[in-house]
């Protein structure tokens, strides 16, 4: 017989309803539509890069943010030390530990949506940074240094990092467990700081998976620093321009890509047939193969349309650097992925973890009196849920759209530069379709 | 540079805004439409069971042709106890087979019943026995047709529904005994029942049930271990002995899909998708 499939994702207490068949078919039209006539009208010179570097702020902003900075460092502290108490001592039940809901709602899709909007906060809020930066002083050592080569400069070392994690989210058969969250979070936090004695704390930057992706969403953001260390402001896309890839930096993005569309394919009666009554790791295995499959998937068709917009427009260079043109163009997708799927876990599962933080590791304290808070599952209606899940793929792809298009029209000359651009297109009308279709069965 | 970028960009705000309104148009024809000639389901997602009608709908329109499906209700005491409710329908079929489909052929559905304001039963013929305990005096029995999802038909915007009063003599007059699935006191929504059984880890009577927001749902777990069943978002708990059958009812007011679990053996037994 079939099981349900919903709590196979850790932390959640109620999944979406499917969305109405109307909302997907004019929703999936408009983003075809307007892809093509995007493509039509959109300008012929690049835009974005010039306006990229954006414009100064007020001395008071700075001031401001320095100062908010400092009270967030040590709040990220002390979350992250309480969540660790939890996890290794804290009772183990997703319901009353404060750990599975602080790590995957808050921190993993809360901290996606805060970079995409402020910036990358993460980068000095980091609590990982902020014990290696510890080190580095005391041994009298500038915490910016990063003496990493070869392999640990890459974004390999993340992509891995952010793969074992969806491993464990996705694929692990009861990722809600204090015991894996609890051996995942040291072993994690351990080999960061290796790495940041090794090289530096400024290597955290490079080699920790979530902060990787955050600096990347960042580029959407309409506030970051310049190279001087200076706060300025943008208009929200043209951060994307000045994404620089580096190598595994794609495997990242399709990574995240791939994880979020297995974890809505996860949901569906179909992946659920294919599991039927799977338990433990005869479930965890098949998991593990959909999962792969899935990024596998995501990952080929992208190579497939870098590769033949490159024959399109004649370009002689390396298939790597062909593909790592198209990044930036990928990083509204992955977070119109992340939005669509939990948005409503963030909204309902946030507001467990206020109650959680009054009882962290589920003893019955009542630390600042939120411990008997319930959900309120109507604070948002399933309309409203499921506006926001098409608002978000709709309007992250017409910024993929547009991305591409700025990308292609500053790398190639301006004849070929709009021709070239169909298979992406295709591929990004996939990524969208294929975005809607998961949420039909939710 | 400025100005030309904004040409672009308005450019194509108004050619989406041209399509979206071309294809907004049908809706707007059908919820202006107060002629007898067209038929339309009013509600919209979050408005299943519209008792009182109205507010913001997105009606599925019929053709303009399609016969509008008429309703008349007779209510007739019955010999022995409670009323006998006769519907009579024009251009409506009964397609009980198709209840909670998302699709409805235009004249197809079933009936609901209420009576004074509250939903009875879901009527999927013309005859029905009123066998509930009713107060003596005036009770106000109402009609009406829905598709096959519960939306209500209506015609252009007046539900398409039928209303008359019966009068209930002294207590002394109703001799029957209550009928069997009727719940006891007041005039409950439909009552749901879901069986599910739980041996050796396998489950069966699982997977993923519609239910109609607002609906009473019963779950009867029968586990040959002792555990508790828990369904997560109502919070629901109930404690199963080995080889016992536990009971859950509740009232399915929080919309979603929520899943039932054996909590100790965490193994998922079902998911109520709540609409």
């Amino acid at each position: 017989m079939i099981g349900p499939v919903l709590l196979a994702h850790g932390v959640g207490n109620r999944a979406d309803l499917p969305l109405p068949v109307w909302l997907f078919a004019y929703s999936a039209a408009f983003a075809l539509l307007i892809s093509f006539v995007a493509l039509r009208i959109l300008w012929p010179r690049p835009r974005l890069a010039a306006s990229s570097l954006g414009s100064p702020t007020p001395g008071w902003v700075e001031a401001g943010v320095t100062a908010v900075r400092a009270v967030a460092q040590v709040l990220a502290l002390a979350l992250f030390g309480l969540t660790l108490a939890a996890a290794w001592f804290g009772v183990d039940s997703v319901a009353t530990n404060l750990a599975p809901t602080a790590f995957y709602v808050v921190f993993w899709v809360g901290l996606q949506l805060l970079s995409a909007v402020a910036g990358d906060v993460w980068r000095r809020v980091n609590p990982l940074y902020t014990i290696a930066a510890g080190f580095d002083r005391l041994a009298g050592r500038d915490p910016e240094t990063d003496t990493s080569r070869g392999i640990w400069a890459t974004h390999w070392p993340a992509a891995v990092g952010l793969l074992v994690f969806l491993w464990l989210e996705l694929a692990y058969f009861d990722p809600g467990s204090t015991t894996p969250v609890g051996l995942f979070l040291g072993i994690y936090t351990a080999m960061m700081l290796a790495g940041a004695l090794r090289f530096g704390a400024g290597w955290i930057r490079t080699g920790d998976g979530f902060a990787v992706l955050f600096t990347l969403l960042a580029a959407l953001a309409p506030i970051h620093r310049d190279e001087t260390g200076k706060l300025r402001l943008r208009w929200p896309l043209t951060g994307l321009a000045a994404v620089e890839p580096r190598p595994g930096t794609l495997a990242v993005i399709l990574i995240l890509l791939g994880g979020t569309t297995f974890d809505g394919f996860s949901r569906t009666q179909l992946w659920a047939e294919q599991v039927g009554s799977r338990r433990d790791w005869d479930l965890a295995l098949v998991n593990t193969v959909g999962l792969l499959l899935v990024i596998g998937t995501v990952s080929v068709l992208f190579l497939i349309a870098s590769r033949l917009v490159a024959i399109l427009a004649d370009d002689d260079d390396g298939t790597l650097q062909q593909a790592w043109r198209w990044v930036p163009s990928l990083i509204p997708i992955v977070l119109a992925y992340s939005i669509a799927h939990y948005f409503s876990l963030l909204v309902f599962e946030g507001q467990a973890f206020v109650a959680l933080l009054s009882d962290p590791l589920g003893e019955g304290w009542d630390l600042f009196g939120t411990a008997s808070n319930v959900i309120d599952f109507t604070v948002i209606s399933p309309n409203q849920i499921a506006y926001v899940q098409v608002g978000a793929i709709v309007i992250g792809h017409v910024f993929g759209v547009v991305t591409a298009h700025d990308r292609a029209v500053e790398v190639y000359p301006e004849k070929v530069a709009v021709r070239s651009q169909y298979p992406l297109l295709g591929v990004m009308v996939a990524y969208t379709v294929g975005g809607l279709l998961l949420l039909l069965n939710a | 540079m400025r100005t030309h970028l904004i040409r672009r960009a308005g450019t194509l705000a108004l050619a989406s805004a041209l399509v979206l309104t071309a294809c907004g148009d049908d809706d707007d024809q059908a919820l202006d439409a107060t002629s007898t000639t067209s038929t339309t389901l009013a509600g919209d997602m979050d408005d299943m069971d519209a008792a009182d009608g109205g507010g913001h709908s997105h009606a599925v329109p019929f053709e303009a042709t399609d016969p509008v499906p008429t309703v008349q209700l007779e209510v007739v005491e019955d010999a022995k106890s409670g009323f006998n409710v006769h519907v009579e329908t024009t251009d409506f079929t009964f397609a009980p087979e198709k209840v909670n489909d998302t699709e409805t052929e235009s004249g197809e559905g079933h009936a609901h019943i209420y009576v004074d304001g509250e939903k009875v039963a879901r009527l999927y013929g013309p005859w029905f026995h009123l066998g509930m305990d009713l107060e003596p005096g005036e009770h106000e029995v109402r009609v009406e047709l829905n598709a096959n999802d519960h939306r209500p038909y209506a015609s252009g915007d007046a539900p398409i529904e039928a209303t008359t009063t019966i009068v209930v003599g002294d207590a002394g007059s109703q001799t029957d005994a209550p009928d069997e699935s009727m719940p006891d006191d007041s005039p409950t929504a439909d009552a749901m029942v879901l069986e599910v059984d739980v041996t050796g880890g396998e489950v069966t009577g699982g997977g993923r049930h519609p239910v109609d927001l607002g609906e009473t749902v019963t779950i009867r777990v029968t586990s040959d271990v002792a555990d508790h069943i828990h369904l997560h978002g109502y919070d629901v708990l109930a404690d199963v002995g080995a080889g016992d059958t536990a009971e859950l009812t509740f009232d399915a007011t929080i919309p979603g899909v929520f899943e039932l679990e054996l909590e100790d053996s965490r193994i998922p037994l079902l998911d109520l998708e709540i609409s």
